[in-house]
């Protein structure tokens, strides 16, 4: 149950509503247990639950970028990647949870729920492809974009943040 | 592979999701590409930065209560859907 209410944080973006998808995600999967076929992962079949009870729950209330968010491509980071971290890998040493918190919560919600499933619930790429109906494909760029975007927030949180120094060099990607 | 689609490549091979004739050639360019081979290094320790530091927030207290009371009305209401 904390680990479904920790990613519908990441699906909401906002207490309440966690609490509301969490307990309808959970009368869901109680009204429709009949359809979870034994012996496949249940965890990913209540993560489904969550993510579509997520999609209805926004659409309900017509607050259509939760809708969008989650269905579509989110767009890829605009500025380009410089290589800030390469040059100061060291500052990742300094984050504390809560920064890297900061940061995902920083990202569009179709980049943020896919670096949560992938790195934060450990699921594998296929997995994530069923949650979120996705192909396999999608998933892997929507990643690459996900966390080159996490990347760019990381680094710009440790300048904030003081965890880094100006970089040694700053080149064009 | 140039080293722009071995980026590309960098998170599927630091997650072990890449096959076949893909992990061939990503694992070939990186030991002859410094460059790269500090790329996917860098996409490797960000990741996991994610992954050991970030503490979930547990539930409120009183979710659970909440989720079981919601579920037994339903199971002692008629069955839908």
């Amino acid at each position: 149950m904390h680990d479904l209410y920790f990613a519908a944080l990441g699906l909401a973006h906002n207490a309440r509503d966690a609490e509301d998808l969490v307990q309808e995600a959970y009368l869901k999967a109680f009204k429709n247990f009949r359809r979870f076929r034994p012996g496949t992962n249940f965890k990913a079949w209540i993560y489904r639950i969550l993510v579509n009870t997520s999609i209805d729950f926004y659409r309900r209330r017509s607050r259509a970028p939760m809708l969008s968010a989650l269905t579509e491509e989110a767009p890829a980071p605009s500025a380009p990647e410089r290589h800030r971290l390469l040059d100061n890998m060291e500052a990742l040493d300094s984050f504390v949870g809560d920064d890297v918190r900061h940061a995902l919560d920083e990202l569009p919600p179709a980049h943020r729920i896919v670096v949560l499933l992938a790195d934060i619930e450990g699921f594998k790429y296929r997995e994530i492809a069923s949650i979120l109906r996705i192909p396999l494909g999608t998933v892997m760029s929507r990643l690459h974009h996900a966390r080159r975007h996490l990347r760019i927030a990381l680094w710009d949180f440790a300048r904030r943040q003081g965890y880094a120094g100006p970089p040694r060099r700053e080149r064009k990607a | 592979m140039n080293c722009h689609e071995i980026r590309v490549l960098a998170d599927a091979f630091v997650d072990c999701e890449l096959k076949g004739a893909h992990k061939e050639r990503v694992g070939s360019h990186i030991t002859q590409c410094p460059a790269c081979r500090m790329w996917i290094d860098m996409v490797q320790r960000a990741r996991d930065t994610v992954r050991t530091k970030v503490v979930k927030r547990p539930a409120p207290e009183g979710l659970e209560a909440k989720i079981r009371d919601v579920v037994d009305r339903a199971r002692g209401g008629p069955e839908r859907g």
